[in-house]
């Protein structure tokens, strides 16, 4: 998380931590909460925003992918996908002005794709702490 | 769960009012520095990384670049010799007056420590750097400060759509420049009757804060519809940002 902070804001305007985040609260559910919320913190501290503002930004998105835990748990890999380029997508226009970037586009895809796979052989992930429906 | 939640989120919200009204500063100075040097380090020692899928991209220019670099080498050591002459006698001149002209901008030196969006200088509030001072590298315009926190700030560059820099061409064709999706530079709001062509070069006109005469950049291409008021056309900007680690910052004495 410290190297993907770092290298957002010095060298390459792509939301590495946003992606990560995600991810995090993918695999750790709940618990990643605090982290978010400290990477959050970090972010605005390294670039300059206001304190507080990414921390926000990134504790919705993770309320809405607990909200909407129980369709990620079924790994609909078009569902996830599609969550984590708008998230990306709107983000990196409003801090970054990109817009169709086509080298972050591919580089969304490879990090998400690599991060979803290592997600399928993770076994101790949650999403929440309901237990998940008996089929 | 959904305590720790709403506690994170408001603490959030906290945290974005008081650093409004700047009740954080005193929180945020002890870590200004440490940031610094992280960034500085990190981005000095990525200069080589940074530089290569610009160098990848843009191939067959550089290699031109280098071509017309090594004649204008050949053609600088000329230069040198007799502008080596000129400055003794200039030199010389001044003594004999005993007034040497006093510049109408001072000139801030710093160093770059991150370039994403914005570029980050390793100046701040406390060395005189103020929101809205021109940034310059040489004659090259490349932006504008947007922020300035104690010991560093933010830079708004010239492919910025936050930037309005009022501009003229050597035509003297006068419109506003601005930038497009952090990719290309603009020359906007320009009167369809004024002259307007590719290869014109483009200079600041010296209003809204920046110095008259600094480069902008060329007109690439040109976009005029007759039934629209203003006329645009895209600038080759002259700023070559990777390849920055010095640039200045520019303040009206």
């Amino acid at each position: 998380m410290v190297l993907a902070i770092i290298i957002e804001t010095v060298f390459l305007s792509f939301p590495f931590t946003l992606l990560l985040s995600m991810v995090a609260v993918m695999l750790l559910g709940r618990k990643s909460l605090w982290l978010v919320f400290l990477a959050g913190i970090s972010l605005d501290l390294f670039s300059l925003r206001l304190l507080g503002l990414d921390s926000l930004i990134f504790l919705l998105v993770a309320a809405l992918i607990l909200r909407y835990s129980r369709k990620f748990q079924l790994q609909s890999v078009w569902y996830v996908l599609s969550f984590i380029f708008t998230a990306v997508g709107l983000y990196s226009l409003y801090f970054y002005q990109q817009f169709f970037n086509l080298l972050y586009l591919l580089l969304t895809l490879i990090l998400s794709v690599s991060l979803m796979y290592f997600l399928s052989f993770s076994v101790n992930y949650e999403y929440t702490d309901k237990k998940p429906l008996a089929v | 769960m959904k305590k720790t939640f709403f506690l994170l989120v408001l603490s959030s919200l906290i945290l974005i009012l008081l650093d409004y009204l700047t009740y954080l500063n005193f929180l945020k100075k002890p870590l200004e520095n440490p940031i610094i040097y992280v960034k500085k380090t990190v981005y000095t020692k990525s200069a080589d990384f940074r530089f290569l899928p610009h160098l990848l991209a843009n191939y067959k220019s550089v290699t031109e670049k280098l071509d017309s670099y090594e004649e204008n080498r050949r053609s600088l050591i000329e230069l040198q010799v007799t502008l080596d002459e000129l400055k003794n006698e200039n030199d010389s001149l001044r003594k004999q007056l005993g007034s040497p002209l006093p510049p109408d901008y001072l000139f801030i030196p710093a160093r770059v420590i991150a370039w994403s969006r914005y570029l980050e200088l390793d100046i701040g509030f406390k060395d005189g750097v103020r929101e809205g001072m021109a940034v310059v590298e040489g004659r090259t315009l490349i932006g504008s400060v947007n922020k300035a926190a104690d010991f560093r700030s933010r830079v708004l560059l010239l492919t910025d759509e936050d930037i309005a820099v009022p501009a003229i061409t050597d035509r003297g064709t006068r419109g506003i420049v601005s930038g497009r999706f952090n990719k290309t530079v603009l020359f906007d709001q320009v009167l369809q009757k004024d002259p307007l062509f590719i290869d014109d070069l483009l200079l600041t006109s010296g209003e809204a804060n920046y110095p008259p005469n600094l480069i902008i950049g060329k007109i690439s291409h040109i976009q005029s519809d007759d039934a629209a008021v203003y006329k645009q056309a895209t600038v080759e900007s002259e700023a070559d940002i990777p390849l920055f680690k010095k640039v200045f910052v520019v303040e009206r004495t």
